[in-house]
Parts: C-alpha cells; sequence; structure tokens
C-alpha cells in the first residue's frame, strides 16, 4: 500500500498540477512532497510488494518491492523534491509554473517506479519515460520559443543512450530468461555486450563524457532549482542506483577498467571546462559532471570500499550539488542574471546564501571536514587498495587524475565565492537588487547545508552506518586508515579558536588613508581583476590551449560529431542511392528504350531490310530442320 | 449471418458506395455516400471480429466457387480491416474541408472508397488469384489518385508509381502461376505449411517489396507525394504500402515455408531499406518525401519482424502495422494542415508555427514519437516485439543495424518537428480546420492510448 502512495499520488497529482494555477499548484506539490517524504521513510522500516497486472502476458508487470537499496534511494528522492518543492514558493517570472510542479512530481514518480521495480520491462518503459520528461521540462517550460535546439539536443543524446539501453536490455531478458531483476551474477566477458549497452544507459543518463554536452545546456536553460534536483539529485540517483544493479546484482563485481578511465576523464574534462566558465549555471553543471567521475571510479573499482565511497559520494554530491543550484537560484532571484564576470559581492546583501553556499563548495572541493572529503577519501583508499593488488598504471592514473580534479574544483570555487559574494560592487548595483532572502529559501538551504556537515563530520557513525552499509547489504566497513573526521574536525576547531585570539591579542590596526595618484586619474576600479580571468593562464598553456580552443569550436560535443557523422553517411548513402543503376525506374525505362531503339532500327521500312530477315529466317529454320 | 456473409456485405456496400458517389454530381452527396458507406463497413468489420473472437459462426453459406475459397478470416485479417476501415474512415473526415475546393471531387471518392474497399477484398482474401485481381485494384485507384490533379507532373509521377509497382506485381504472378504448377492450388488453406523454392519465393517477393517501396522499388513512394495530403496518408499509412507487408506476412509466416538462405535474403533487404531510407529522410528537405522515406524505413521493421518469423517479432510486425497506420497517418495528415495552411513544404521554409498552431504541433510531436519508439507510445511495443524476436532468434548484428534505424528515426522526426514547428516565425497562420485539426488529434490520442494499453490490439492479434 505504501509503494502505491508513494508512486500513484504524485503521478496522479502531478498529471492535475498540469492544469492548476500557480499558487495552488505550489501548495499541492509541496503537501504531496511531504507525505511522500513521510511515507518514503515508513517504508524503510516495512518490506513490501506489489503486483499490478499491467500486461501479464508480457511479463510486463509492475512488480514493486523495496529492499535497502530501493528504500533508501527513495527517501533520498522524496527528500530532494520536498527541499525543492519548498524552496520554489516564487519562481521567475519567465517559466511556466504548472509545468515545473507538474514535471518534478512526475519525474519523482517515474524516479520511485524504476527504483523500486523488480521487472526489467517496467524498467526499460519508465527509464525512456524519464528522458521523455527532461525534453518536455526544457522544451515547455520557459514562455519563450526561443533556443529549442536544446531540447532537441537533450532528446537526441537521451534517446542514443536509451536505445543502447533498449538493446541491453533486451539482450539481458533473452539471455538470461527472466524479467525479474534479481542477483543474476553474469559473467561480464561473456556477456560485453549487454554490459556495455546497460552501461551506456546508465552513463547517459548521468551525463559522463562523452554523453555530457546535454547538461550544461539543459542547466542554463531550466531554473537553477529544477537544475539542482533534475542534474544534481534525481539523475544522479536513478543512474547510480542502476550502476550498482548492474556492477553488483546482474553482473558479477570486477574491476572495470575502461569504466575506471572514463570516470577520470570525466573528471579532468568536467572540471577544466567548469574552471573556464563565465555563467553561474553552465559551471555547476560542469561540476556535475565532473563529479560522476568520482562516483563511476569508485563503483567501476570493483572493490566493495569503491562502491561504498561511489554510493556516498553519490549521497554527498546530491546534497551539495542541490544546495549550490538553489544557491544559484537565489543569485538569479537577487541580481537577475548569473553572469560570473560581473562582480557582484552578495555576501552582504544575502548573507545565509554566502554561508551556504560557502558550506557546499568547501564539500564539493573536498575540504575536510565535509561531506565531499569523506567519500572522495574512501574512493582515493579504494583505488590504493587495488594499487597494492594490482599495479596497474590505470589506477595509478585514475588516482592522480581524482586528487587532481579535487584541487581544481576548489581553484573553480574560488571563482566563484569570489565573484558572487566577495567582490566589490558598486551601491548602484546594489540598490538594484531584490532582497529574495525568505524563510521558505533559507529553510531547505540550511538542511541541506548541516547535512553537509554531520555527513562530514559524522561520515562513519551516520550515514555510512544508517544508509550506505544497509544500501549494499555490507555489514561493516573494515579498512586500513580510516579518515578520523571527527579528530580532525576537532584540531581544526583548536586551530580556528587559537587564530581568532591570535587575531584579537595582536592589536593589528589598519590605517585607512588617501591614496596618492601624482595627479593621473583613478583607475583602481578598473585594474580590479574579474574573477573569471582567474585562470586565464591555464588557457594559454599547452595542451590546455587546444583543448579549450576544440572546445570552443564545439568539436570535443559529442552532439555535434554524432551529427556531423550522421549528416556525413547520409548524404554519402543518398549520393549513391541517387546514382542511376540503382534507381529501378530509370534505369529500367533506359534498358527498355534501348532494345525497343534496336527492334526499331531493324523496322525501317525497306524493302530490301525485310527481305534479308525473311532470309535469315529461312536460313534458321532450315538449320533447325536439319539439325 | 454466416461471417463469409458479413465480409461480403461490408465488401459489397463499400463498392456500392464508391460507384454511387461516382454517379452523384453533387459533391456534398458524393462524400456523404462515400463517408456512410465506409463507416457501415467498418461496423461491419467490427462486427465480425466481435463474431470470430466470440466463435459465432454459422455455415450455412460457403462461398467456394470451383475449389476455390474466397475468404478466410483469422486474426490478423481482422486487426488489418479493422485498422484499414477505422483509418480510412478518419482520412474521409479529413478530407471533407482538405478537398472541398477542388473539382473532381466525386472522382477522388470515388477512388478512395474503392481503394478501401479493394483493401478490404485482398485483406479477406483466401485465394491468391482473388488476392491478386485487388492488389491490381488498388494499383489502379493509388494511379489515378496520385496524379489526381492532372499536371503533367503528376501524371509523370502517378505512372511511375503504377509502373513500378505493377513491374513487381507482374513477376509476382509469375510466382502464383508457379505456385499453381507445385502445388496445384491456388487456396491458401491447402497451400499452407507448404515448402517452396527460392526461386519462387524470389517472384512473389518481388511484388511486394515493390508495393510497399523496400528497396531497390523505394523510389516511386516519395514521388507519390504530389497527391493531395489525405491520399498520400492512404497510400502510407493505412492502404497501399500495407498491402505488400500484410501479403507477405500471410504468404511467408502463415502459409509457406520457406529456405532458410531466403530469410537471410529477406533479412538483409529489410535492414538496408530501415538504413537506407532512414539516411534518405534525414537529407531531405520536403516535408512530405522525409515523412514517404520515413515509411519506407518503418515498414522495413515490419517485413524484419515477419522475416524472422519467431512468434514475438510476428506479433510486433502486426502491432507495428497498427501503431504505424495511427502514427504515420497523424504525422501526414498534420503535414497536410501546414501545406494546407502556409502553402509550403519545404521544411526551411518553415518555422515557430507551435505558436499559432499548438495541437497540430502538440499531435505531430506525439506521433513522431509514436513512430520513433519512446515508451508509452505504441510504437514503442512494436519495435519492442520486433527486437525481442529477432534477438531471440539469435542475429545481435542485425538488432545493432536495426537500432541505428531508431536512432534515425529519431533524428529525423524532431529535425522535422524543430525546422517546422519551433524557431523563427515565418508563417502568421491561424489553426484550421477543426475537423482536421480534431482528426490528427484524434489519430494522436490513439498513438498513446494504445501504447498504454497495447493489450487492446495484442488481444485480438492470436497466432
Amino acid at each position: 500500500m505504501k509503494i502505491l502512495l508513494i508512486i500513484g499520488v504524485p503521478l496522479i497529482l502531478g498529471i492535475i498540477t498540469l492544469f492548476l494555477k500557480k499558487v495552488k499548484a505550489y501548495w499541492l506539490s509541496l503537501i504531496v512532497s511531504i507525505f511522500s517524504f513521510i511515507i518514503s521513510v515508513y517504508l524503510y522500516f516495512s518490506k513490501e510488494e506489489v503486483i499490478i497486472n499491467w500486461l501479464p502476458e508480457l511479463n510486463a508487470v509492475l512488480m514493486l518491492s523495496n529492499d535497502n537499496l530501493a528504500s533508501i534511494c527513495v527517501i533520498l528522492t522524496s527528500f530532494f523534491t520536498l527541499t525543492v518543492i519548498f524552496f520554489s514558493k516564487n519562481i521567475l517570472q519567465k517559466f511556466r509554473e504548472n509545468i515545473y510542479f507538474s514535471n518534478i512530481l512526475l519525474t519523482f514518480a517515474v524516479s520511485n517506479i524504476i527504483i523500486l521495480s523488480k521487472n526489467l520491462i517496467i524498467i526499460l518503459i519508465f527509464w525512456g519515460i524519464l528522458g521523455l520528461l527532461v525534453y518536455f521540462m526544457i522544451r515547455f517550460i520557459t514562455k519563450e520559443e526561443d533556443e529549442f535546439n536544446i531540447a532537441s539536443k537533450t532528446l537526441i543524446i537521451l534517446g542514443v543512450t536509451d536505445f543502447c539501453f533498449f538493446l541491453g536490455m533486451i539482450l539481458l531478458i533473452t539471455s538470461a530468461n527472466t524479467y525479474l531483476l534479481d542477483k543474476l551474477n553474469l559473467d561480464v566477458k561473456n556477456n560485453t555486450l549487454i554490459f556495455s549497452l546497460l552501461t551506456i544507459g546508465a552513463l547517459g543518463k548521468l551525463g559522463v563524457v562523452p554523453f555530457h554536452n546535454w547538461i550544461p545546456d539543459t542547466a542554463y536553460k531550466i531554473p537553477s532549482a529544477v537544475s539542482g534536483y533534475l542534474i544534481g539529485a534525481i539523475d544522479k540517483i536513478v543512474g547510480i542506483y542502476w550502476l550498482v544493479r548492474v556492477t553488483k546484482d546482474i553482473f558479477v563485481l570486477t574491476q572495470h577498467n575502461f569504466l575506471m578511465l572514463v570516470g577520470a576523464l570525466t573528471i579532468l574534462i568536467a572540471v577544466f571546462m567548469a574552471l573556464q566558465q563565465h555563467n553561474l549555471k553552465k559551471l555547476l553543471s560542469y561540476h556535475a559532471i565532473s563529479q560522476i567521475g568520482y562516483m563511476i571510479v569508485g563503483i567501476s573499482s570493483g572493490t566493495m570500499l569503491g562502491i561504498i565511497g561511489g554510493v556516498f559520494h553519490m549521497v554527498n554530491h546530491t546534497l551539495y550539488k542541490t544546495l549550490l543550484f538553489l544557491s544559484c537560484d537565489m543569485v538569479e532571484k537577487t541580481t537577475g542574471d548569473v553572469d560570473l564576470s560581473v562582480p557582484k559581492g552578495l555576501s552582504k546583501f544575502l548573507p545565509y546564501s554566502f554561508v551556504f553556499a560557502l558550506v557546499a563548495s568547501l564539500s564539493i572541493s573536498g575540504i575536510p571536514p565535509f561531506n565531499g572529503f569523506s567519500s572522495k577519501w574512501i574512493i582515493y583508499q579504494s583505488l590504493v587498495e587495488r594499487l597494492i593488488t594490482t599495479r596497474s598504471i590505470i589506477t595509478i592514473f585514475v588516482l592522480i587524475s581524482a586528487l587532481f580534479g579535487s584541487a581544481l574544483t576548489l581553484a573553480s570555487f574560488i571563482k566563484v565565492i569570489h565573484s558572487v559574494f566577495l567582490s566589490k560592487t558598486s551601491d548602484t548595483d546594489v540598490n538594484k537588487y531584490i532582497n529574495k532572502e525568505k524563510f521558505y529559501s533559507v529553510l531547505p538551504m540550511g538542511v541541506l547545508a548541516i547535512l553537509c556537515f554531520i555527513f562530514g563530520v559524522f561520515a562513519y557513525e551516520i550515514p555510512i552506518k544508517y544508509l550506505i552499509l544497509p544500501m549494499l547489504d555490507y555489514n561493516k566497513l573494515s579498512v586500513f586508515g580510516l579518515w578520523q573526521a571527527k579528530l580532525a574536525f576537532y584540531l581544526l576547531c583548536v586551530g580556528i579558536v587559537l587564530g581568532v585570539i591570535v587575531y584579537l591579542l595582536s592589536n593589528y590596526k589598519t590605517r585607512v588613508g588617501k591614496v596618492y595618484l601624482l595627479g593621473e586619474e583613478e583607475k583602481l576600479k578598473e585594474a580590479t581583476i574579474p574573477a573569471t580571468d582567474f585562470y586565464l593562464s591555464i588557457k594559454e598553456i599547452y595542451p590546455f590551449s587546444l583543448i579549450y580552443h576544440l572546445a570552443e569550436q564545439k568539436l570535443l560535443d559529442f552532439y555535434n560529431w554524432f551529427y556531423g557523422i550522421m549528416s556525413f553517411l547520409a548524404f554519402t548513402v543518398k549520393s549513391i542511392v541517387q546514382l542511376e543503376i540503382f534507381d529501378v525506374y530509370v534505369f529500367g525505362k533506359k534498358i527498355v528504350f534501348r532494345v525497343g531503339s534496336v527492334f526499331s532500327s531493324l523496322h525501317s521500312g525497306n524493302l530490301h531490310t525485310y527481305l534479308a530477315w525473311v532470309f535469315i529466317s529461312i536460313l534458321i529454320l532450315t538449320l533447325i530442320f536439319i539439325l | 449471418m454466416a461471417n463469409n456473409v458479413v465480409i461480403l456485405l461490408s465488401h459489397s456496400i463499400l463498392l456500392l458506395g464508391a460507384f454511387l458517389s461516382a454517379l452523384v454530381k453533387n459533391y456534398k452527396t458524393s462524400r456523404l455516400i462515400s463517408c456512410l458507406s465506409t463507416i457501415l463497413s467498418f461496423f461491419l468489420v467490427l462486427d465480425l471480429s466481435y463474431r470470430y473472437f466470440n466463435n459465432i459462426e454459422t455455415t450455412f453459406l460457403s462461398l467456394v466457387i470451383k475449389n476455390w475459397s474466397l475468404f478466410i478470416i483469422d486474426s490478423y485479417a481482422i486487426v488489418m480491416a479493422l485498422t484499414s476501415t477505422f483509418v480510412g474512415l478518419l482520412i474521409l473526415f479529413y478530407s471533407f474541408d482538405y478537398m472541398s475546393h477542388f473539382d473532381r471531387q466525386n472522382q477522388y471518392y470515388f477512388y478512395v472508397t474503392l481503394f478501401i474497399a479493394s483493401m478490404l477484398g485482398l485483406i479477406f482474401s483466401g485465394n491468391l488469384i482473388v488476392m491478386y485481381i485487388f492488389w491490381e485494384i488498388t494499383s489502379i485507384c493509388s494511379w489515378q489518385l496520385i496524379s489526381f490533379y492532372r499536371g503533367n507532373l503528376h501524371l509523370a509521377k502517378g505512372n511511375k508509381a503504377f509502373l513500378v509497382t505493377f513491374l513487381g506485381s507482374a513477376l509476382m504472378l509469375l510466382g502464383i502461376a508457379m505456385v499453381y504448377i507445385e502445388h496445384g492450388s491456388f487456396n491458401l488453406v491447402d497451400l499452407k505449411g507448404k515448402q517452396i523454392s527460392d526461386i519462387l519465393a524470389f517472384f512473389l517477393i518481388v511484388g511486394m517489396i515493390a508495393k510497399s517501396a523496400q528497396l531497390p522499388f523505394h523510389i516511386w513512394l516519395p514521388d507519390a507525394g504530389v497527391a493531395p495530403t489525405p491520399v498520400t496518408a492512404l497510400l502510407h499509412a493505412a492502404v497501399l504500402v500495407k498491402i505488400g507487408v500484410y501479403t507477405f506476412g500471410r504468404i511467408f509466416d502463415f502459409t509457406f515455408k520457406i529456405l532458410p538462405e531466403f530469410q537471410q535474403f529477406e533479412i538483409v533487404i529489410s535492414v538496408l531499406t530501415i538504413l537506407v531510407a532512414g539516411f534518405m529522410a534525414f537529407t531531405e528537405t520536403d516535408i512530405k518525401r522525409i515523412l514517404a522515406y520515413s515509411t519506407i524505413s518503418q515498414l522495413g521493421y515490419i517485413f524484419l519482424g515477419f522475416a524472422v518469423n519467431v512468434k514475438i517479432s510476428v506479433i510486433g510486425a502486426i502491432f507495428y502495422i497498427v501503431s504505424h497506420a495511427l502514427a504515420k497517418a497523424g504525422l501526414f495528415l498534420s503535414a497536410g494542415i501546414v501545406e494546407h495552411n502556409t502553402n509550403e513544404r519545404n521544411i526551411h521554409n518553415l518555422g515557430g508555427l507551435s505558436n499559432t498552431m499548438p495541437i497540430t504541433s502538440v499531435c505531430f510531436l506525439l506521433c513522431g514519437f509514436s513512430i520513433i519508439g519512446l515508451p508509452i507510445f505504441s510504437g514503442f511495443w512494436g519495435k519492442f516485439f520486433i527486437f525481442k524476436g529477432i534477438i531471440e532468434s539469435g542475429r545481435q548484428v542485425t538488432s545493432l543495424f536495426a537500432m541505428i534505424g531508431s536512432v534515425l528515426t529519431l533524428l529525423y522526426i524532431l529535425r522535422v518537428y524543430n525546422k517546422v514547428f519551433l524557431g523563427k516565425k515565418r508563417f502568421d497562420v491561424r489553426e484550421q480546420s477543426p475537423v482536421m485539426v480534431a482528426v490528427v488529434f484524434i489519430l494522436s490520442l490513439f498513438s498513446m492510448c494504445l501504447g498504454l494499453f497495447p493489450k487492446v490490439v495484442l488481444d485480438l492479434i492470436k497466432i
């Protein structure tokens, strides 16, 4: 019953919301999300199985049940739905509210069906629907009809990976001869095609390189809060959920070097791209891609520790990435844009958002004691563990990439914090700002920030113990050299307190005086370096200069490549097919006329020609009779 | 009443309607007669399906003339008949407004009704010769309908379609004669389970691939776009091209046994058609030609389903016939509304119509999703079963190529949608007429509902 409620209620009310006005849509969605969250928690403590005979002849039975992995994923989806809806009381004028709330509820319901379903056909169907919902969101959320290519681009990238998923699923169903998602323990070596196709499906949804380009474009188009929900949370939960199922349940757990490499490249490419972004939404979405790299690396390492690290990082990522997108939404609502090249200096104007964004930035950069560090540390440990046993050069590369990626993430967020919150801005600009920090926006952000902190400091006592280990059906985390989060936190506190004391005791005074310009005009303001220019030097170093150049030319875009190759093939096929020899009609006509003209020339009307024919015919007949 | 009588009655009513509509001078009366006869015929087919599935059969009249059993009734025929009459009926409704300002409307309604009548005749044919006769009547109707506007171009394209399909059907007739020589009967029931040689199968299949515009006989279908839009919808979606696939299924899946190498040949032709037509659709700029290539490509899937000849792939092929008929009719008729309102067919000259024609835009998108095979649309189930069949028969490479075809479908459908309905507004036209829009809406609704409730169709497919 609880399973039905958590799926049915948002599904039905999501459709109804489509026809409601703004305020009603908000309140209805909020009530549904609170209700769903409560039910999801209840669901965790009780195991249920619901079977709805939708198409029993085709084995497409809606068979829903909750094991620990599914239950906790449902709690996570419910929590983020509640957080984002609560936050979204006021959305920007240019967006359609009914589409906004309806899409969130429907996405929530569909992702829950995928997570709870034990039937592979049902997963396949709703997997496709999830992609369609993203398309509909991008296509219909804005009131203006522009930039339609983004919606199509998204659908094409997701469509390509979903078709791979489709084929992989049918191959799986046929090869394993079952429709049930169970512990199948298939061997990867003998079923490489199935594994690859199923993984591509998950990678597309997650937005891993090379299927990543839809994510920045989508984030740019849709409201930041929804980006946080879709890109930051739901797609990651569903994608990682499925990847865990594939690597752990459907196939025998093993190391996947190629996947690890993909993960490492995702970390590096996305973080380099993020470093040079001028648009906050795009920057955040590139970081969302980069962080998936860590999860992929963890899960594909094939160790228990790696999977724990990957899944824990997924949970942490959903927390800080949603928080970052919500902060971005606040910035956009307040200032009207998210351009990082314009200094905003919002730290005094949006104090709460500043603190929360700082917490999220430190978390994503992997700074202790916040949650990002805890999960990254476990992933590093898994890689080191793997390195001790295999001594593989790939693992070394992956480990270095992960560490390097983390450092670059920090660099990128220094830029964000500086530009958005700490930079100096003129009073006239500040006067234009509209204060949007209300209770309903601060509370969800605060909760997320606190969770980022708790999941970092008490990583082993709370999230790993109560969420991650039960999710993966592991009993305990046994590993060398665990990160002592609490001890480190206490030491950090001591350090900060000492620093404050030293500062207070130092009796340091700042002298404010006039600047002497020796008769020249004051150009100090113009001389200030905008945050977007912080890392321009990286852009000039080879080979980064080449990579950035290619990226600017859109030559690293999978979509462009794919579209280009398909267009090339299409025009090649067209030029071949249009050859006369392949045109039955033209070719046939030509033959008929050629043969006709031969006979026609023989019927010239001259008596001697006909006499010659009669003579030849008599000769042939005589020969036939004689022989 | 015996089932045979119902078939005969539904067919006769249509024939009568066709000839009456030709005789009447008043266009309104003509279309009324045509429409009424199609409605009646549709209900008779419905009644027939009810009788068939509830085993209500009284055999007081047996239609066997000189050992020729005229009719055959099975679930395959019933599904096809229901689809053809239903989609045909909707296209007739659409024609009311679309054709209202053209001359010779009585001729139009005559040929369309005759077209549907001969389709019904062909579907229920239990005999190869009877099948061939109806086959050729449809060729004549399509010939006349394609060249309906009577311009030089229209006449040339009509002739092309007629000649290419006739080339195929002439070879098929040769095949039918060889069947009689080898097995001594034209009756499908008597021929069931008989093994046929490759050369005979080849002659038979040429007719079918020519009719369904498969490679290398695909050339006539894109050119047939010069016909009025309801006619192209009728040709592409419901009647003409479906004759080829229907007969293919009837002869190679439900009647004869073929050799494995010939089966492989069929599969190769289908996959090539899917890919080549998909690529061609991707390069075209004329909206009707794109949809025509799309039809060729999608028919490749139906052929593939039948060619693989595993139970689930055959179910998939039949299911996809229904899905494709509904969705493709929806796409063509939406394109027809666009053409009717803007007088433009080049997608590069169109744009921004979703603002002024929102219902048509959404319907086009929904029908497009069904053709692509996205979940919750009926096309998904058709393709799912076909792919399942391909994989069950152990042809993984074929499935990979077929999947590329699906990706191509996604590309060209979205390309058309983006160019025509999104982007910069180039025409300030309103959505009209209500009847035309309503027909398109019904078709897209059905495309979606059959995806949600595929059981409705699956229950009818009993093989």
